[in-house]
């Protein structure tokens, strides 16, 4: 079988020493930032992406990719015991761990989350390994057409699946794709926009947007916030679940497995959404509802096993079509470029070892968190009593430096700044920020086979709909903007028509 | 993901994004809008615009139906707006004036941030004011200057700060971060000032 030997090749990879050992510190990094609130995965991977200057290729994805899935095991921790989630995607699971924690069962919420998790993580790795070969064979027949309406697709579903207004969503992702057209035109070469600044000729590098946008502004939330006290939890202990918890905990994991890997896949999702649409699932089918909220081991075992999940498979559009489906996997794409990889269908072809070799990597990575996690997490728990005023100015300097590590350019420096404020504004007036990031990543892309398309085709725009894939892309394009329409429509109707 | 509907914020949102485009079309007729065969390089950039300004248009104007059907919500916080806005103009006037277009975006950044802290918006100017300071300074002033300014003023942000901690602070992450990255890693990062 191929896939077997294809595995069997990424395994061989990535059991190589360094390899192994960067999997570990990608890993446990991943975890400390996910126990730490305030510093995400997006503004770490930028404070590292210099350190990965000096590793293979391979090394360096595998580093960043444990990073991402080893924030989703932290996220959890700090969840559970101190109601205090690290990441985002772990803010369902402290409504049930957290009780779970206070009825003397953190032990049992730890280790059903961790074993989620882990069986998510596999699954997810397996998903990855079976669907990317067909996917990429599929890709290879895209023409610039298909790559522009699967561009279109990518950018309505992360429009549609971002919190808050719709409209907004759309705004943002409009200035993204505007601010992308920065810089020289790849067509005729022409200076747009860049009044007279050499640095914006080249276009902005969007490792310095999401470090503004994410990085800096959310370093400036977190100061502007009252910061919850942290009070250190009571000694875990228990940390093996009894049968009966398992039985009510295995079914939940692996709804929540398959909920994830699908949702991963979107764009616009991956662990944030998952775990959420999880939690909604698994209290809508349980039988009493009631126990949602008061420590039901469901609502533990389900979201963590759909975050992981859904972190994994949020590589197979990254990995086989180049198209990021979240700000992490933008800063991947980032990364690869670094390393003058192109990414692709023609990775899987043309590196093999790469792909196969990171894949494997992911499933190591998650063995080695659930072997690791468990005995560590007293130190995980130490460390949250660290201040947040003796680790945030060491961030920013981090962040500056990896900025500026990518063109030895102070002015990129400037220019996170000032992305900084652009974040703050917009937080500010209700906006979402990640359709901006995906807009600006796919702008290029998009406007060189919209071009290209319709050189080609002489100028009938009727070519994305005649040719059958561009068209059943647009199709789902529009049948996910309907669907989130449709109700938001009932709703307003019902708004309208209830007496005042 | 807000609890309740904020007119008033939406207005000025939407207004934002259609200003936004507007610009975006006046700086895009700059360029040649081509033919469908044959899409110039104003073609892209001139379409986005329109959008913008018309879902800008649509946002305030759902906006201000609100408000005038159920209340204009909380008052919206202008300075951030008011400071990028600032900023922007203030480097485009700068630049007109025939300073250098990279120093003038630097001038205008440090001088939105010094009224950002005159307006008592510390937070803001005491973390993005040193980040601009140290973009301008790093490739002179060197790597230590730079970054101990850096930690040294950013340090005063958090509300909890404590003035015996900084020092020891500055000291030890400059120290740390000139081991990793210009020992360490090797990378062309100037360490010490320039002189002459």
């Amino acid at each position: 079988m191929e896939l077997l030997s294809n595995l069997a090749l990424g395994f061989g990879e990535a059991l190589g020493p360094l390899n192994l050992l960067y999997c570990l510190i990608g890993a446990l990094l991943g975890t400390l930032i996910g126990v730490l609130p305030g510093i995400g995965p997006v503004a770490t991977i930028a404070m590292l992406l210099p350190i990965t200057f000096s590793l293979t290729p391979l090394a360096a994805l595998i580093m960043l990719a444990g990073i991402y899935y080893g924030a989703q095991y932290g996220g959890s921790t700090t969840a559970i015991l101190v109601n205090l989630p690290g990441e985002s995607s772990s803010v369902v699971t402290a409504l049930d761990g957290y009780r779970m924690a206070r009825q003397g069962k953190a032990g049992t919420a730890l280790a059903v989350a961790a074993l989620g998790s882990f069986l998510a993580g596999c699954v997810g790795t397996l998903a990855i390994a079976a669907f990317a070969a067909p996917l990429a064979e599929l890709a290879f027949r895209f023409g610039p057409a298909e790559y522009f309406s699967l561009m279109v697709l990518g950018l309505v579903g992360a429009v549609v699946l971002a919190a808050g207004s719709l409209l907004k969503a759309f705004a943002m992702m409009a200035l993204g794709l505007l601010l992308s057209t920065i810089g020289l035109d790849a067509n005729t070469g022409e200076e747009r926009f860049a009044f007279g600044i050499a640095e914006l000729t080249d276009g902005i590098g969007f490792i310095v947007v999401a470090v503004g946008v994410f990085g800096l502004a959310e370093i400036l939330g977190n100061l502007q916030r009252t910061e919850p006290p942290r009070s250190a939890p009571d000694r875990v202990a228990g940390l093996w679940p009894s049968a009966a918890d398992l039985r009510a905990a295995l079914p939940a994991m692996l709804r929540g497995t398959g909920l994830g890997a699908v949702l991963g896949v979107l764009p616009g999702g991956g662990a944030l959404l998952a775990s959420f649409a999880s939690y909604t699932v698994e209290k809508k089918i349980a039988r009493d509802p009631s126990r949602f909220g008061q420590g039901a081991i469901e609502g533990v075992a389900g979201p963590e096993a759909a975050n992981n999940a859904g972190a994994q498979t949020s590589f197979i559009p990254l990995l086989v079509l180049g198209l990021p489906s979240n700000a992490v996997m933008a800063m991947m794409i980032g990364a690869m470029t670094i390393h003058a990889i192109q990414p692709g269908p023609q990775v899987m072809t043309a590196n093999p070892a790469l792909f196969w070799g990171l894949i494997a990597s992911m499933w190591i990575g998650n063995l080695m968190l659930v072997v690791l996690n468990l005995p560590l997490i007293g130190l995980w728990v130490k460390l949250l009593t660290v201040p947040y005023r003796l680790l945030y100015p060491a961030i920013l300097l981090f962040c500056c430096i990896g900025v500026f590590a990518l063109g030895n350019n102070g002015f990129d420096i400037l220019m996170a700044m000032v992305f900084g404020l652009v974040g703050i504004v917009f937080l500010g007036l209700g906006c979402e920020l990640a359709p901006m990031l995906l807009g600006f990543v796919l702008g290029p892309m998009m406007e060189t086979n919209l071009r290209r398309t319709l050189l080609l085709a002489q100028g009938d725009a009727s070519v994305f709909v005649t040719r059958p894939i561009s068209a059943a892309l647009l199709a789902a394009a529009l049948v996910l903007l309907l669907t989130v329409l449709l109700p938001a429509w009932r709703r307003t109707r019902a708004d309208a028509f209830r007496p005042d | 993901m807000d609890s309740q509907p904020q007119p008033r914020r939406d207005v000025i949102c939407g207004l934002t994004f259609a200003a936004l485009g507007a610009l975006a079309l006046v700086l895009a007729g700059a360029h040649r809008f081509g033919t469908l065969a044959r899409i110039g390089p104003g073609f892209f950039p001139s379409l986005l615009g329109g959008l913008l300004v018309a879902l800008g248009l649509v946002i305030a104007a759902r906006g201000a139906l609100a408000g005038l059907r159920a209340g204009w919500g909380e008052k919206v916080d202008w300075v951030p707006l008011a400071l990028l806005a600032g900023l922007l103009i203030g480097a485009a006037i700068l630049g007109g004036l025939g300073i250098e277009p990279r120093q003038a975006l630097f001038q205008a950044a440090i001088a939105a941030m010094g009224v950002a802290y005159a307006a008592g918006r510390r937070v803001l100017a005491l973390i993005l004011g040193p980040i601009a300071l140290f973009a301008m300074a790093l490739e002179s002033a060197g790597l230590v200057v730079a970054s101990l300014g850096l930690l040294g003023v950013s340090a005063l942000a958090a509300r909890d700060f404590r003035r015996s901690e900084i020092g020891p602070l500055a000291i030890l992450v400059t120290a740390f971060a000139w081991g990793l990255f210009a020992w360490g890693l090797g990378l062309p990062i100037p360490v010490w000032p320039k002189l002459g």
